[in-house]
């Protein structure tokens, strides 16, 4: 079997796999990025809607729930850095740093692979956010009845 | 540790191959495969590696193989050689190898042109590249 590599393909192949492995990092980072913002969106979504006297067993109640699920990370090692209700507002940061898994793409900060989100909300009160849900059925239910009404006339 | 150090025997066997025939023999290649796919059975049997981790491993081994069809600027044997490499050193660690031997086989390579020692359809054995590159791979993780 031969066993040699030319002159020229020793210069170019060290570029394509390098521009190759570069994208399909960039990649899989963006896609960590993007699952991460989620997550915390979807936390603070959640906190928005809890409803209870005690805050603090509140937040100890949605921080308990919502664990973020790292199985479905590929580089990210995600992180609730913190989870915060006050003045009707809830908020929820997550971090996620990068493991290259032995690509060296980290830098020396680490702060070029890593991800910081902040989602801030406003706290509804659930019976609230169910009578504005009601409203809205009735109106909607109100429009399709005379769209109805009007095609019988018709 | 024994089996870098088994594994390094073997590509200086097949290093010293490369240098003086250009050539890696397919017989010592074969018996390799063997030896390889016997720790294969053994590492999946004892649940030390997933057929998805092999999967990844194979990789660079491919992309030579691919390479080596299409261009011919590379050998069969450098493809063979990388899956059977795949196999025992696991997936990150022939991907490390990988990089590292083609980024030494293209430093080599400038310095041949520079030198004038060699055209860009000369051929370099690559299989030593391979050997430093374990080489080094290991160094870096004793010390890190």
């Amino acid at each position: 079997m031969k066993g040699y590599f030319t002159v020229e393909a020793a210069l170019v192949f060290p570029l394509a796999i390098g521009i190759y492995l570069f994208l399909i990092y960039g990649m899989l980072y963006q896609y960590d990025r993007c699952l991460l913002e989620q997550d915390i969106g979807i936390m603070a979504l959640r906190g928005t809607i809890m409803q209870s006297d005690d805050k603090k067993q509140a937040m100890a109640d949605i921080y308990n729930q919502i664990t973020i699920n790292t199985d479905k990370y590929i580089f990210l090692i995600p992180e609730i850095v913190a989870f915060r209700m006050e003045k009707g507002k809830v908020t929820a940061i997550g971090e996620g740093n990068a493991t290259t898994t032995g690509l060296w793409l980290r830098s020396e900060n680490n702060d070029v692979w890593s991800v910081k989100k902040e989602v801030t909300n406003k706290m509804i009160s659930p019976m609230l956010f169910l009578r504005t849900c009601r409203k809205a059925t009735d109106i909607l239910n109100n429009i399709e009845g005379e769209e109805k009404e009007e095609n019988d006339a018709d | 540790m024994i089996k870098v150090i088994i594994v390094v025997l073997g590509l200086l066997i097949f290093s010293l191959f490369d240098i003086k025939f250009k050539r890696i023999p397919a017989a010592l290649l074969l018996i390799c495969c063997f030896f390889a796919i016997g720790y294969a059975i053994y590492s999946l049997y004892h649940h030390e590696t997933t057929i998805s981790e092999y999967g990844i491993a194979l990789f660079p081994g491919v992309i030579c193989l691919l390479a080596a069809f299409a261009t011919g600027n590379l050998g069969v044997g450098d493809g063979c050689l990388f899956i059977v490499l795949g196999v025992v050193i696991g997936p990150v660690d022939c991907i490390k190898v990988f990089c590292i031997s083609m980024f030494l086989a293209g430093i080599a390579s400038i310095i041949l042109l520079v030198s004038k020692k060699a055209g860009k359809k000369t051929s370099i054995p690559y299989v030593p590249f391979i050997t430093a590159a374990v080489v080094l791979n290991s160094l870096s993780a004793c010390f890190t």
